[in-house]
């Protein structure tokens, strides 16, 4: 894809608030499908609600990473799931990352959706993670 | 734990100011009274560097550090990167030649650092002042020239040095960043 179409593909004036409250009030709870997501661009953080600003950072520095099954990536997170489903909605709804599922061998490597604990699996404490959620908590707080 | 964060960018791009805005210190810096062409546009400027913190209680800290803008320093600039975790480029979008500066700063990351660059974000700042901001500018810019470097994947965000939360925006971005960046050189997902 060139990035004439791939920068066709994303709503570079999205209305974070009315997609928020829309899927809020009208939309019905969203599985995520088998498959993986992909960054397309990160959104612009000036415009993203606060309240979305630390998740969608976290998932779109997870996907600049790398592509990652969409159904463990709450997990991965160590995320609220429901949080970090939602946040997933808009930017797929806005284009900012793209989902698409994978075949043959590619789809052998991945956990079935469904076998993923209910209980979110950060890394074990290390330095490293403590230091990174204590760095988050100031920047957020 | 420490890290070390880099601001670079053209002069009058805002790197001290950033600094300034999220630092728990009063910035520590080398301004000297500008003699050159940066007097057209302040009267001091960074002649080494800038320096400020973040604590983060007993985790560590942060070290903030401003490079000087002018090219003629950019020994510092190779200094400052050799000991740098993740780095902010601003860029004055206000400046009559904002894609030729960030341009700059991606060929010097590429000549300053071996192998790939650590993980970076551009912040464009004095979006304010002129022309109505497209960041697209700014990501078709990096889709074409720094497409070894992520290209349009890079994160570019709309940033007032003088607000907390935009600051704080780029430092979240980049901590989520290094935190992925650090996982998967461990192998930890």
């Amino acid at each position: 894809m060139n990035a004439t179409d791939s920068f066709a593909l994303v709503n570079h004036a999205p209305d974070w608030h009315s997609l928020h409250h829309s899927i809020q009030t009208t939309a019905p709870r969203w599985t995520p499908p088998p498959g993986l997501a992909k960054l397309r661009e990160w959104p612009d953080l000036a415009a993203v609600p606060e309240e979305f600003v630390a998740p969608v950072a976290r998932i779109c520095a997870l996907l600049w990473n790398k592509p990652t099954a969409i159904h463990l990536i709450s997990r991965i997170l160590g995320a609220d799931r429901a949080e970090t489903h939602h946040a997933l909605q808009m930017l797929q709804t806005f284009g900012f990352i793209e989902m698409f599922s994978v075949q043959g061998a590619e789809q052998q490597h991945l956990p079935a959706p469904g076998t993923e604990p209910e209980a979110p699996a950060e890394p074990a404490k290390t330095g490293f993670s403590s230091f990174i959620g204590k760095l988050r908590q100031r920047l957020l707080g | 734990m420490e890290w070390r964060i880099l601001f670079l960018g053209p002069v009058g791009a805002g790197k001290t100011q950033a600094i300034q805005t999220i630092s728990d210190i009063e910035v520590v810096s080398t301004e000297e009274r500008a003699t050159d062409a940066t007097a057209l546009i302040k009267e001091n400027t960074t002649v080494a560097m800038d320096m400020g913190l973040m604590n983060i209680g007993d985790a560590g800290r942060i070290i903030l550090y401003g490079a000087p803008g002018q090219e003629r320093f950019d020994f510092m600039w190779e200094i400052l990167l050799d000991q740098t975790q993740g780095i902010v480029i601003l860029v004055n979008h206000a400046s009559n030649d904002s894609l030729a500066a960030l341009g700059s700063y991606i060929t010097a990351l590429r000549r300053l650092t071996v192998g790939a660059p650590p993980p970076f974000v551009v912040a464009i700042t004095h979006t304010d002042e002129g022309e109505v901001t497209d960041l697209n500018e700014y990501r078709r810019y990096l889709h074409t020239h720094a497409d070894d470097m992520g290209g349009s994947k890079i994160p570019v965000f709309r940033t007032d040095a003088r607000e907390k939360r935009d600051i704080r925006n780029v430092l979240l971005a980049l901590t989520a960043m290094l935190e992925f960046d650090e996982r998967a050189r461990l192998a930890v997902f």
